[in-house]
């Protein structure tokens, strides 16, 4: 009895020792709208040349995970939010078994908010939103292969963009650099109308269907540049192209009632805009789009429309709107004050009718992702999976790596109408598509 | 590589038709050539049937049934020494873990449902009725009542399948059951006090009736004819 009474008297002793961090302003959001389908988590996966070695991949992890201390929480529910408290769990390598992008569980294998998983050739690191983004991710990725390769006994397995262990992390990569960049007293951005969804019935919950498109960068890009674009506008075209023949696929009477603007969310990486070392989340979203009320928009014209957009919307002053906007909310102090158990359901219902339905979908792109001739040498490819998303149903996610763009749809759906239709399109333009999915 | 003859597309060796359309993939002498699937083979437990989760739910009421019971029944012993004011409450919660017992495990026979309601409900009154000696108000009000709410709510499961299709027909006859039921109440209840008339119910049938007549006459004369945008149109 003593014995219980003073193991959990230790524990309360040793938890107020334990360092904790606040959510960043994007991160706030998420632990109050996960679920099983919204899980908030997004994959970036490696696959090398040969099998993966189990016991070195976790010897790297934990050799790795030093130098993220702001990874290595847990998370946690206080009175007003959630918050991130250190842990002294070591994250275990698993074998992939599940679907991707499945929600983290607060009591599995010591409450992280990522995982790394491994498949045959290929290492998968999924990470929750509540704890950085895609950059972050990929920066972690990098160091796990490096460390992974240089434990195989792979030389030169270090270079640029590649961190070190010994390093000791930068304070400014804690930092929620939205808080450091916000303008106070700027109007928000305008509200939107809500924006077409893709109909269907949704696959089980933790189920998630995911169909990879392996394109030639050099195809892709020509096909981008003839038209002035970038990888990212060019795709994002191509698939509100597609959206828009599948609304008008539809019969007549479904295609009345789907009417709506349709509006591709795009996260921008604001490290670009605003130097910050942050490796928790800094990105916001622009939304090109066209409203096929007005009529149908033929390709050159959505091109015109997206590129025009992107010129005038990735903009400093547009981008601080919206932090201004966002940080407001999160500074309300009516907001503030109102316990987590009635905040939680509020957020869910501003993110899902306010925020998710404003958009389509989602063209994440993480761009070209770069390894050092030591480590990519024994790296086949690079992927992405975005968060899925049950409302908008299907998004993508690309990167680009070693002369191929791998363009996935994550998708809720068995049917893949709108996969159909944007690889169609691409094969249309002259550009050779792979498909593979799970 | 195989590829899609409808999309276009390269597809894995393994595939046996198109991830993006279906179509089944040709095969020209490749068939053997070794594929890595990229994803693990799908992990697909058999979810759970809506009829393993009801009686999961049930076997929980169960627990929490029982416990009240005996809490109710050890208090009231205690206390007491015999049960007196116990009897209602046990009533009362054995009539709800029937009446959840009933609802979670054949909601799929709406009839059945209904009919076993009716037989708990009227249980439990004659047993909260014989409680303080004699049968005297269950006969003439407890009985006749639950017969009549489940009367209507048979003819209501009734309409509600065949005027699906219509739901102004549907709406019209709801109202028009609910109408008499109340008039129903009206007549039982005052004629237990001793004169039977009709008194609320009149209220109730002047301001419901003259809907149910609109909806009844709009489905069988203005359906077709009226569009009703057009016709209410500011």
């Amino acid at each position: 009895m003593f014995g219980i009474i003073n193991a959990t008297k230790e524990r309360l002793m040793r938890n107020r020792h334990l360092k904790w961090y606040r959510l960043d302003n994007a991160a706030k959001i998420f632990p109050s709208v996960m679920t099983s389908r919204m899980s908030a988590v997004f994959r970036i996966s490696a696959t090398l040349k040969s099998c993966v070695d189990a016991g070195i991949l976790q010897k790297a992890l934990e050799n790795v995970i030093g130098r993220f201390p702001y990874y290595r929480v847990t998370l946690r529910s206080g009175l007003f939010w959630h918050y991130l408290q250190e842990t002294d769990s070591v994250p275990r390598a698993r074998e992939e078994f599940f679907d991707p992008c499945r929600k983290m569980n607060r009591r599995e294998d010591g409450g992280f908010l990522f995982r790394v998983l491994y498949y045959r050739r290929k290492i998968s690191v999924e990470f929750c939103h509540a704890l950085t983004d895609g950059t972050g991710g990929v920066i972690f990725l990098k160091f796990l292969l490096a460390e992974y390769l240089r434990l195989r006994g792979v030389t030169a397995a270090s270079g640029p963009g590649i961190l070190s262990p010994e390093e000791i992390p930068d304070g400014e990569e804690f930092e929620d650099a939205y808080a450091r960049y916000y303008k106070q007293n700027i109007p928000f951005p305008p509200e939107e109308s809500r924006a077409f969804h893709v109909p269907g019935e949704l696959i089980r919950p933790g189920s998630l269907n995911v169909r990879t498109g392996i394109v030639s960068l050099g195809q892709v890009l020509s096909a981008a540049r003839s038209r002035g674009l970038t990888l990212t506008e060019f795709i994002v075209s191509v698939y509100i192209y597609s959206l828009q023949e599948f609304i008008t696929s539809m019969p007549e009477r479904q295609m009345r009632k789907l009417m709506a603007p349709i509006r591709i969310m795009v996260p921008v990486n604001l490290r670009k805009m605003y130097p910050s070392k942050t490796m928790r989340n800094f990105f916001l979203a622009v939304k090109p789009g066209v409203d096929p009320r007005l009529g149908f928009y033929t390709m050159d014209e959505i091109t015109r429309i997206v590129y025009h957009y992107m010129r005038v919307e990735v903009d400093e002053k547009f981008i601080n709107q919206q932090i201004a906007r966002n940080i407001a909310g999160e500074t309300n102090l009516v907001l503030r004050s109102v316990p987590l158990l009635l905040k939680g359901p509020i957020m869910k219902m501003i993110y899902n009718r306010g925020a998710t339905s404003r958009h389509s979908g989602v063209v994440t792109n993480i761009g070209a992702v770069s390894l050092p001739a030591g480590i990519s040498r024994h790296v086949e490819r690079i992927e992405a999976l975005p968060n899925p998303n049950p409302l908008t149903r299907v998004n993508v996610g690309v990167v680009s790596y070693n002369k191929w763009a791998y363009i996935s749809f994550v998708s809720f759906l068995d049917e893949a109408d709108i996969e159909k239709f944007f690889f169609r399109n691409l094969v249309k333009q002259g550009i050779r598509v792979r498909i593979e999915s799970n | 590589m195989p590829y899609c003859s409808q999309c276009g597309v390269e597809v894995g060796v393994d595939a046996d038709s198109c991830p993006l359309c279906n179509v089944p993939i040709q095969k020209f002498g490749e068939a053997d050539a070794a594929g890595e699937r990229p994803y693990p083979e799908r992990y697909r437990d058999a979810p759970m049937t809506g009829g393993q989760k009801r009686l999961i739910s049930w076997l929980a009421f169960t627990a929490l049934f029982v416990t009240a019971f005996l809490v109710v029944l050890t208090v009231n012993l205690v206390l007491d020494g015999r049960i007196t004011w116990g009897r209602y409450a046990l009533a009362g919660i054995g009539a709800g873990w029937i009446y959840a017992g009933v609802l979670l495990l054949f909601i799929r026979r709406l009839w059945l449902v209904i009919l076993l309601n009716f037989a708990v409900t009227t249980g439990f009154l004659a047993l909260v009725d014989v409680f303080d000696g004699s049968l005297d108000w269950f006969l003439a009000l407890g009985l006749p009542i639950s017969g009549m709410a489940t009367a209507a709510t048979l003819l209501l499961a009734l309409f509600a399948r065949v005027f699906k299709k219509w739901p102004a027909l549907l709406a019209s006859t709801a109202l028009f059951t609910a109408g008499v039921f109340c008039l129903g109440l009206d007549l039982l209840v005052s004629g237990y006090r001793g004169q039977v008339r009709i008194s609320w119910s009149f209220i109730v049938m002047v301001s419901i009736y003259p809907i149910a007549v609109l909806l009844f006459f709009y489905h069988f004369f203005l359906r077709k004819r009226v569009d009703l945008k057009r016709f209410f149109h500011v």
